[in-house]
């Protein structure tokens, strides 16, 4: 089975769908042996050395992008890179058209509903508002009995 | 026969009023079609078939005519050899999930107007809608269009009409002419979808049926197995409530006690008299054996009641003592309103979170429900009664007057020992009363006797704690005690609202690391940035289980978009 992997190195965060990616390598060849499509393990004849900075693969043959987690360097020239598949940036457009429950957001959020992510000071905001009117006056009342006779 | 190849997406109930003949009912049929419909220049053609089916049992068809529609004429295609503006048409299309019509486009005049000219050469109009007549004994639907012999549905004329739309919905034709078609009847044959399907002879345009209990007008169902609840009224109504009316009836207008304002020199000048050798006994009236009983009271007030000027008259001896007479024995003081503004602008102002108390003159300090106040206009209001002093206080936030508070504005100066005696006991009474120095916990705990010190497991947690652990942690105190009558006189004259708010410890940026709480329910592609999502539907992805599952955790730990 022809055979095509490009090494890249991401410099995004693994939890980010689309990752900024560097081309480094592409390497051609046959696939030998079997491997797992979502931990794929593969054999190639390369410098360990110069793969080293590379965190990153795409197989088109499998359809998707990998996190490099581990080089193996063997005799011969020879390096084995493991890997392990990347799903959120091999299914990102089709992650994109799916609908869910957004619970935290970066840009859209109603910050009057209470989960307990913001934290507070012990030293609390005092504030006061005073009212435009009150009591003005000071007069006195005596009261008697009787009618005032008028 | 060939079947029409049209496609009868919304019946409507019509009637067509004739001069003299009586409505004749009739079904606006309105049709969409199948195919492309393409646009050369200014003509719109429609697919070859259709027109072939049109055709048939019409006479004068130019086979290279279009079925047009004009935008002077918006519902009104036509075959015309000639050529029509370009613009924007009419359509109708339906939703091929719900089997409703879902988009209808009005042409800006909206106005559906047809006409039959007098004689017909060269062309034949088929109008769209189009008018159909329904003989339900042969179960037949009979297009009604003009044609060039006229037999009479009703008296031939030629005027615009224009319907009614409600809803997009034509609901009542005008006069117009439709002439019966001279040729043979066509007839719709059974495979046409929906042509006599008479459930929508009705407007379709119904509302979404919600099946979320929680949507407004959710429905909440009959069967016992059926989720329950939802089934609030979702009508937040509030009434006004302003502060009553003062009393009509008052002690003063009874006729058995009389109320006077006087200034200091005008009650020494009082006090001179009751004391001199011009206060005669004899003439005073037999009721009193002492002319201190005809004095009922004397107290400090803080308002100001309308007056009349006359002589003071005690036991109805005229002292000749000038002073201005009570006339009303209640009196509003309107302390104005105030308006209380959220500050962090979520919950974070709200109970219980943020704490709002009042301070009432001659009443004290008194907590006020925060959710109740935040963001609303508070009103302050009394009514005072000078005769005893007791005044109400009313708080209305925005139209309801949601709190009442009683207390004492009127402050008693004892003129004899007994009124000494019991003034002294009185303000002593009220500074031991309850409400005075007692603390409880934040949390509802009651601690007697003083504030207690907050004991909770793990306080070096609460460092940096959440809004919830700071807040259980704070005793809460009581501001004042009662401020009643020499006390309130003392005490500040106007009210004031006195509130604690938390103060937020925000990153810069949290939310872009955190993100922000949200709750809403989105396609993933019309959000950007760092995102939590719960219960996502993962559809359309031809990923592995594992692969599925893995996704659905990082959705849930949060991803950027």
């Amino acid at each position: 089975m022809s055979f095509s992997i490009v090494l890249q190195q991401n410099t995004s965060e693994d939890n980010r769908l689309d990752k900024t990616l560097t081309d480094l390598y592409t390497l051609e060849g046959v696939l030998k042996d079997g491997t797992s499509i979502m931990t794929p393990s593969v054999l190639v004849e390369a410098s360990t050395s110069s793969l080293a900075v590379c965190n990153y693969a795409t197989i088109s043959a499998f359809g998707r992008r990998y996190f490099i987690t581990n080089i193996s360097a063997y005799r011969g020239n020879l390096s084995q890179i493991d890997m392990k598949v990347d799903v959120l940036s091999s299914w990102a457009t089709e992650i994109r058209n799916c609908q869910g429950i957004v619970y935290k957001q970066e840009n859209l959020w109603n910050l009057y509903l209470d989960d307990g992510t913001f934290k507070c000071y012990q030293n609390p905001l005092m504030g006061s508002f005073q009212f435009p009117n009150g009591f003005n006056s000071l007069n006195y009342i005596l009261a008697v009995a009787g009618n005032t006779g008028a | 026969m060939a079947d029409f190849p049209l496609t009868f997406v919304k019946c409507v109930q019509g009637r067509v009023n004739c001069d003299n003949d009586p409505p004749v009912p009739v079904l606006l049929c309105y049709v969409t079609w199948e195919g492309t419909i393409t646009a050369s220049g200014n003509t719109i053609t429609l697919p070859v078939t259709l027109l072939d089916g049109l055709r048939e049992g019409y006479s004068q068809i130019s086979t290279a005519c279009s079925m047009a529609m004009t935008t002077t004429n918006p519902e009104y295609a036509s075959w015309s050899t000639g050529t029509v503006a370009a613009g924007n048409y009419n359509f109708y299309k339906v939703d091929s999930s719900t089997g409703r019509l879902v988009y209808f486009r009005y042409d800006t005049s909206n106005i559906c107007r047809g006409y039959v000219p007098t004689s017909v050469t060269g062309s034949n109009l088929m109008y769209n809608p189009i008018v159909l007549y329904v003989n339900d004994d042969t179960d037949q639907i009979l297009p009604v269009s003009s044609q060039a012999t006229y037999e009479a549905l009703c008296s031939s004329k030629s005027t615009d009409y224009t319907p009614t739309w409600v809803n997009g919905v034509p609901t009542f034709i005008a006069p117009n002419a439709y002439y019966k078609s001279s040729y043979d009847e066509k007839t719709i044959s059974a495979s046409t979808p929906i042509a006599w399907d008479k459930t929508i002879i009705e407007p379709v345009i119904e509302p979404v049926i919600e099946t979320d209990p929680f949507a407004p007008g959710g429905t909440t169902g009959d069967d016992e197995s059926e989720s329950e609840g939802g089934d609030g009224d979702f009508e937040n109504a509030e009434v006004t409530v302003d502060p009553p009316a003062l009393p009509s009836l008052s002690a003063i207008t009874s006729g058995f006690i009389a109320a006077y304002m006087p200034s200091f020199s005008q009650l020494q000048a009082l006090g001179d008299y009751l004391w001199s050798d011009l206060f005669s006994l004899d003439t005073f009236k037999k009721l009193f054996s002492d002319p201190m009983q005809a004095i009922l009271g004397l107290s400090l007030v803080p308002v100001s009641p309308s007056t009349n000027e006359g002589n003071v008259v005690i036991g109805n001896v005229n002292t000749g003592i000038s002073m201005p007479r009570v006339m009303q024995q209640f009196v509003t003081v309107d302390c104005g309103s105030v308006t209380l503004p959220e500050y962090w602008g979520g919950y974070l102002d709200y109970s219980p979170y943020t704490k709002v108390e009042i301070y009432l003159p001659y009443i004290g300090v008194r907590p006020l429900d925060t959710d109740e106040v935040m963001g609303r206009t508070l009103h302050v209001v009394y009514h005072v009664d000078v005769l005893s002093g007791a005044c109400v206080c009313f708080i209305q936030c925005d139209n309801t007057i949601r709190y009442h508070y009683v207390g004492q504005c009127g402050a008693s100066i004892p003129i004899t020992a007994n009124d000494w005696t019991r003034v002294v006991n009185g303000a002593v009474s009220i500074a031991t009363a309850l409400g005075v120095g007692v603390a409880t916990l934040g949390a509802g705990t009651a601690a007697a006797g003083g504030v207690t010190a907050a004991t909770m497991a793990g306080a070096g947690a609460l460092v940096g704690g959440v809004a919830s652990q700071v807040l259980a942690s704070k005793p809460r105190v009581e501001h004042s005690g009662s401020l009643a009558g020499m006390g309130g006189l003392l005490g500040i004259q106007f009210p004031y609202i006195m509130i604690q708010r938390p103060r937020q410890a925000v990153p810069s940026g949290q939310n872009v690391f955190t993100g922000y709480p949200s709750f809403i329910k989105r396609t993933l592609s019309t959000v950007t940035g760092y995102t939590q999502v719960t219960a996502a539907h993962l559809t359309g992805l031809s990923c592995t289980d594992e692969e599925k599952k893995e996704i659905q955790a990082y959705l849930e730990a949060g991803v950027i978009l």
